[in-house]
C-alpha cells in the first residue's frame, strides 16, 4: 500500500505539471486572458512557473519514470503481448520524454510562448505524458488482476442507484443549509419550502440522470466487450465527458475561448484524466478490496463515511466562501461544486460495497428518473397554485426560485445544467458569437481624428484626468446620500458638474480603457500597434502642446513614441497602483515644473478598489466596519477620498485650481456581491456599468457652457467634451463616438433621449443594451447563457430587476443584432482601404520574452 | 449536475403584449406631438412608467388643445424623471402660456439645476420673473 501511496504522489507532481502547463496555454489560446493575465503578468508566479517551466517538466519526467521502473525491465519470454508493449512503451516514455526535457532544458518553450498559432498545439501536447503513463498502466495490468473486476455491471446497478440519491440528498442538505444562512432572511416562508422543493427535485434530477446515463453506458460496453468491468468503464466514460463539458460550457467561455479549441483542449482533458484515473485503479494492490456483498458489521460502519461527508460539506463551504471573492466568472466555484460531488460519490459508493448483489432491474432504471423529473416539473405548478391562494407573487416559481440560485452556487449550477432557459435561441447566439470571434473578419484600425478641421491650436487649461479602476458611483456621496466617508469629493463635487447618468462602454479595462482614449467604443483587438491612429486623447496631447504625465498599464505603452511622456511610477506593477502614491509623485513633478510654460495632462488609473486589491489581507476592511456597505472596499474608497482632497489643496496652494479641467470617473464599477456576483470579468450588470462622472472646470468656462446633468452619457464622452472645452470644434464621427457633454451656452447637446446603445464585455461574450435615456439595460449574456432586463432609475442607487416579456425579449435582441453590426461593420469594413495595421505582423519569441519583461 | 439534459423550461411564460414592439418602436422615434393620441394611451396603458410615452402624451394633448391634461401628463412624467430639464422647460413654457408665472418659474430653476446655462431655461426663468414669478429655490 506504501508502494501505492508513493506512486500516486509521483502521479500527482506529473498531473499537476501537465495540467499547470497545458492551463498556461490555453490562457495564451484567448487573446483575452492572454492581454489580461498573461501579456501584464498579473500573477508573478504564474510567469515565475513560466519562467522555470522546463526544470518543473524534467522534473515531471523524472517523477513518471520512477512510476514505471518494473515496466522498463525487459519481460520474460513467453510474457503476454500486453506485457511486451507495455515495457516498449515505457522505452518510449524514456527516450522521447527524456529528449524532450533535455530540449526544453536547453530552449525553453513556456516563456517564448504568445497568443499565436503555437498555444494551441502546446495546451494539447502538455496533456501526453498523463496519457501515455496511462497507457502503460493499461497495458501492465490486465483487467482481471484489477479488484473488484469480476463482478457484472448489473450486478451494481442498485448499488449505483443508492449512491446516487444518497448524494443527491447530501448535496441538497449541504446546500440548503449554506443558502438559508446566506440568503436574504426575509420573506414568506412559503416560499422557502417551495424553493427548497425545488432545489430537492433539481438534486434528484441531476443525480437521477447521471445514474441512467451510468446504466445505459453500461449496458452498451457490456454488450461489446463483457460484462467484466462494464461498470467501471462506464463511471470513467461519464467521467471523461463530464470533465469535457465542464471545461467547455463553465470554463473556457469565462476566458472566451473559441468553440473549436475549446472543444479539443476539453475533450484531450477530458479524455486524459479519466484515462489516467482508470490506470491508476489498475494499479491498485490487490489487497485492497474488502468483503462484499456481506451484511455491515455494525451501525458505526457507515460513521465514517458520515463523518467524511460533514468534512466534506464544511470543507466545500469554506472553499466556496475563500474563493468567492477572488473567483472568475464562478469557473473557480463551479469546479469545487464538482469536485464535492464526485468526492461525495466516491465515499457513498465505498460505504455502500457492503450491500448485496441484486438482479439488474428496468423498474429501478426507470422510476427513480422519472419520479425526479415528475418532481421537476410539478414544484413550478405547485408555486403557481400556492401564489394565486395566497395572491402573493413572491410565491411565483419565476421570483422564489431564483433565491436559493442567486445565494448559492451549487444550485444555480445545478439549474443551469438541467434547465434549459430558453430566450437565447440559437440564431441570436450564432450571430453574436460570430461577431466576438475572429472569424468575422481582421479587426482593421481607422484613422479617426475628433477636431474639426476649422479647431485652431491653443494654450488650454492643464488636465487632470484620474480613472479610478473599478470605483462604484455609490460609493460616493454625490451619488449616494447614504455615504458619509467622502467628504473632499463631496466638496470638489459642489462646484462641478456631477453627471448622474453615467456608463461605461464596456465592461472591465481592457476595452473600457482605449474607449476613453478614443472616444469611441471599440472593439476586441483594438488595443494593439496601430491604436495610436484612434486615439483622440493622444492627438490632444500633441495638438495642443500638453506634457503628458501617465501612471497606467492599459493605453500606456501603445502611445507613439514622440509622443511627450512623463511616466508617474513606471516601476510600479499595474495591481498595485495607488492613486495616493500617483498623486504624490504628481504633485512632486508639478511643483518641479512649476516654470514650464506647457500645460500639464496627467492621467491616472490606480487600483486601489480593484478587486485584485480589496480581496486581499484576509477582505478585511482598512479602518473598521461600513454599515450597507462592502468594508474593505469602502475604507480604500474613504482613503482615496483623503488623497484626492489633499491634492485639490495642493493645487490650490499651487494656484493651478481655477486653471485646470479635473475629471474624475472610474473605467467600469465593480459587482460586490449583488446575486454572489464578485468584480466585473465578463458580465456587465448595472453595477458594472455605471460609473461616477463629475468634471470641474475653470470658473471663466463653467459660466459659458451648458450641459444637461441627467442625459445619458459615457466615458467615451470624455475625449470629445475636452475638446470642446479647449475650444475645438468636434467631428461628429457617427453613434459609435462620444459626443461634448458640455458645450457653449446657446449650441446645441447630441440628442440621446430615444437612441439605444450598446455595451461589451471586454473578456466575455456579454453585450448590453442600453435605452431610454439610460433606464433600460437589457443583458445577452453568453457566458452564463441567460438574458437580464433591468431598470435604473437616474437618481436611483441600486437597479432593479426587470421581467423579461417575450416582446420585451424581441425587441432588444433586434436591437442588439443592428447595434452589434454597426460595431462590427465599422472595426472590419472602414479600414479595408486604409494600410494594414502593424499588428498583423508576426511576432517572433524574442518580441514576446521583450514584451514580459516590466515596462520601465 | 454532471452533464446537461436539455429539458423544457418548467417556468410559465409571461402572457405576451401584443404591441409592446409597436409601442417601444412609438417611443423611440418620431415627432412628439405628431403621434396619435389614442395609440399613446393604449401604449401607456401596457406600461404607465414610460417616461417618454408620457412625454409624447403630453405633447400630443398640447397640439390637440388640452392644456389642461397636457400639464398633469407632464407632471406625471417628472414624479418618474424629476431630473429631466427638457420635460421641464416643456411644462414651465405651458404652464407660462397659461399665465402661472410662479410655477413656470420654479420648473425653469429646477430645469437649470440639471441643464445650466440652457439658454432655453433662462430665458423662460427671466419671463416669468417678469411676469411677476419667483423661483421657490
Amino acid at each position: 500500500m506504501i508502494r501505492y501511496a508513493a506512486l500516486l504522489a509521483l502521479r500527482l507532481v506529473v498531473a499537476a505539471v501537465c495540467v499547470l502547463t497545458a492551463a498556461y496555454a490555453v490562457l495564451n489560446c484567448s487573446p483575452f486572458a492572454f492581454d489580461m493575465f498573461i501579456r501584464p503578468q498579473l500573477f508573478p508566479w504564474v510567469s515565475q512557473f513560466a519562467t522555470w517551466h522546463h526544470l518543473w517538466w524534467a522534473s515531471a519526467y523524472l517523477a513518471g519514470l520512477v512510476t514505471i521502473v518494473a515496466d522498463l525491465r525487459r519481460p520474460p519470454a513467453g510474457a503476454p503481448g500486453r506485457r511486451v508493449a507495455a515495457h516498449w512503451l515505457s522505452v518510449g516514455y524514456l527516450l522521447v520524454g527524456g529528449a524532450t526535457s533535455a530540449h526544453l532544458v536547453m530552449s525553453p518553450h513556456l516563456p517564448t510562448l504568445w497568443n499565436d498559432a503555437r498555444a494551441l498545439p502546446t495546451a494539447v501536447v502538455a496533456l501526453v505524458p498523463m496519457l501515455w503513463l496511462a497507457i502503460i498502466d493499461h497495458l501492465a495490468r490486465p483487467p482481471a488482476q484489477v479488484p473488484g473486476s469480476d463482478a457484472g455491471w448489473s450486478a451494481r446497478q442498485q448499488r449505483v442507484l443508492v449512491a446516487c440519491l444518497v448524494v443527491a440528498g447530501y448535496l441538497w442538505i449541504a446546500h440548503v443549509a449554506r443558502a438559508f444562512v446566506r440568503a436574504e432572511p426575509a420573506g414568506n416562508p412559503l416560499a422557502w419550502v417551495l424553493t427548497s422543493l425545488w432545489t430537492l427535485a433539481l438534486c434528484l434530477c441531476a443525480l437521477t440522470c447521471l445514474y441512467t446515463c451510468w446504466c445505459l453506458v453500461a449496458a452498451l460496453v457490456a454488450s461489446g466487450t463483457g460484462e467484466r468491468s462494464a461498470g467501471r468503464s462506464a463511471a470513467l466514460v461519464l467521467l471523461a465527458g463530464a470533465v469535457c463539458e465542464f471545461l467547455r460550457r463553465a470554463v473556457f467561455p469565462t476566458i472566451a475561448l473559441e468553440p473549436v479549441p475549446a472543444a479539443i483542449v476539453a475533450a484531450t482533458a477530458g479524455i486524459t484524466l479519466a484515462t489516467a484515473c482508470s490506470g491508476l485503479i489498475r494499479r491498485l494492490p490487490a489487497a485492497g478490496a474488502g468483503p462484499r456483498g456481506a451484511p455491515p458489521a455494525s451501525r458505526l460502519a457507515w460513521a465514517g463515511p458520515a463523518v467524511a461527508l460533514l468534512v466534506l460539506a464544511v470543507a466545500t463551504g469554506y472553499g466556496l466562501d475563500r474563493l468567492e471573492r477572488l473567483d472568475w466568472a464562478f469557473a473557480g466555484q463551479k469546479l469545487t461544486v464538482m469536485c464535492e460531488a464526485g468526492l461525495a460519490l466516491l465515499v457513498v459508493w465505498l460505504a455502500t460495497r457492503r450491500l448485496p448483489d441484486r438482479d439488474w432491474s428496468a423498474r429501478a432504471l426507470l422510476v427513480p428518473p422519472a419520479l425526479a423529473l415528475l418532481a421537476v416539473l410539478a414544484t413550478p405548478r405547485l408555486a403557481l397554485v400556492a401564489a394565486a391562494w395566497t395572491g402573493d407573487r413572491a410565491l411565483e416559481p419565476a421570483v422564489a426560485f431564483e433565491r436559493f440560485a442567486a445565494a448559492e452556487i451549487a444550485f444555480r449550477f445545478i439549474s443551469e445544467g438541467v434547465i434549459d432557459r430558453g430566450g437565447v435561441d440559437a440564431d441570436y447566439t450564432r450571430f453574436l458569437r460570430h461577431h466576438a470571434s475572429p472569424q468575422a473578419g481582421p479587426v482593421v484600425i481607422p484613422e479617426v481624428d475628433l477636431a474639426a478641421p476649422d479647431g485652431q491650436p491653443g494654450r488650454g487649461p492643464h488636465i487632470f484626468l484620474i480613472a479610478i479602476d473599478s470605483l462604484r458611483r455609490d460609493y460616493l456621496s454625490p451619488y449616494n446620500a447614504a455615504v458619509d466617508f467622502t467628504p473632499h469629493i463631496d466638496a470638489f463635487s459642489q462646484g462641478a458638474f456631477v453627471f448622474r447618468n453615467a456608463f461605461t462602454r464596456h465592461g472591465a479595462t481592457q476595452l473600457a480603457a482605449p474607449s476613453l482614449w478614443s472616444g469611441a467604443m471599440v472593439v476586441r483587438n483594438v488595443l494593439a500597434p496601430g491604436f495610436e491612429r484612434m486615439n483622440a486623447l493622444e492627438k490632444l496631447v500633441v495638438r495642443e502642446g500638453y506634457r503628458l504625465a501617465i501612471n497606467d498599464h492599459t493605453v500606456a505603452p501603445l502611445l507613439r513614441p514622440t509622443t511627450p511622456v512623463t511616466r508617474i511610477e513606471p516601476d510600479v506593477l499595474s495591481a498595485d497602483t495607488d492613486l495616493c502614491s500617483n498623486l504624490d509623485a504628481l504633485e512632486a513633478h508639478l511643483e518641479s515644473s512649476i516654470e514650464d510654460p506647457r500645460p500639464v495632462f496627467a492621467y491616472m488609473s490606480p487600483m486601489n478598489v480593484h478587486i485584485l486589491n480589496t480581496r486581499r489581507g484576509g477582505q478585511e476592511s482598512l479602518d473598521g466596519e461600513y454599515p450597507g456597505f462592502y468594508a474593505p472596499y469602502a475604507s480604500r474608497v474613504r482613503r482615496m477620498d483623503a488623497c484626492f482632497g489633499r491634492f485639490v489643496s495642493s493645487l490650490k496652494r499651487l494656484g493651478l485650481y481655477d486653471r485646470s479641467i479635473i475629471v474624475l470617473t472610474s473605467d467600469h464599477g465593480d459587482s460586490l456581491g449583488e446575486d454572489q456576483y464578485w468584480g466585473h470579468a465578463t458580465w456587465i450588470f448595472p453595477e458594472v456599468v455605471r460609473i461616477p462622472l463629475v468634471i470641474h472646470v475653470p470658473t471663466a468656462l463653467r459660466s459659458r457652457m451648458t450641459t444637461d446633468l441627467a442625459r445619458v452619457a459615457f466615458a467615451s464622452d470624455i475625449a470629445p467634451t475636452l475638446y470642446r472645452l479647449l475650444g475645438l470644434g468636434v467631428r461628429d464621427n457617427g453613434p459609435l463616438f462620444g459626443a461634448p457633454l458640455l458645450v457653449p451656452a446657446g449650441e446645441a447637446l447630441v440628442d440621446r433621449r430615444r437612441a439605444s446603445f450598446l455595451l461589451t464585455s471586454s473578456y466575455g461574450a456579454a453585450y448590453g443594451l442600453l435605452r431610454r435615456n439610460g433606464r433600460l439595460l437589457y443583458i445577452t449574456d453568453l457566458v452564463e447563457w441567460r438574458e437580464f432586463a433591468y431598470v435604473l432609475p437616474p437618481g436611483a442607487v441600486r437597479a432593479r430587476a426587470w421581467p423579461i416579456t417575450p416582446d420585451l425579449r424581441r425587441l432588444n435582441q433586434a436591437l442588439t443584432r443592428e447595434r452589434v453590426s454597426e460595431l462590427g461593420s465599422f472595426y472590419r469594413a472602414a479600414g479595408r482601404d486604409a494600410a494594414p495595421t502593424a499588428q498583423a505582423r508576426a511576432r517572433t519569441p524574442a518580441d514576446a520574452a521583450d514584451e514580459r519583461r516590466p515596462r520601465p | 449536475m454532471l452533464f446537461w439534459l436539455w429539458l423544457p423550461a418548467p417556468f410559465p411564460r409571461p402572457p405576451v403584449l401584443a404591441s409592446a414592439e409597436e409601442c417601444a418602436a412609438l417611443a423611440e422615434g418620431g415627432s412628439p406631438a405628431a403621434k396619435d393620441l389614442r395609440q399613446l394611451q393604449e401604449c401607456i396603458a401596457l406600461d404607465p412608467d414610460d417616461v417618454d410615452l408620457l412625454a409624447d402624451l403630453a405633447a400630443a394633448q398640447e397640439s390637440a388643445g388640452s392644456p389642461e391634461l397636457a400639464v398633469a401628463t407632464y407632471r406625471r412624467a417628472l414624479t418618474l424623471a424629476s431630473e429631466d430639464g427638457e420635460l421641464r422647460l416643456r411644462l414651465g413654457r405651458l404652464l407660462m402660456r397659461r399665465g402661472e408665472a410662479a410655477e413656470a418659474a420654479d420648473q425653469a430653476a429646477l430645469g437649470l439645476q440639471v441643464q445650466p446655462n440652457r439658454p432655453e431655461l433662462v430665458e423662460l426663468l427671466g419671463a416669468a420673473e417678469r411676469a411677476g414669478g419667483k423661483a421657490a429655490q
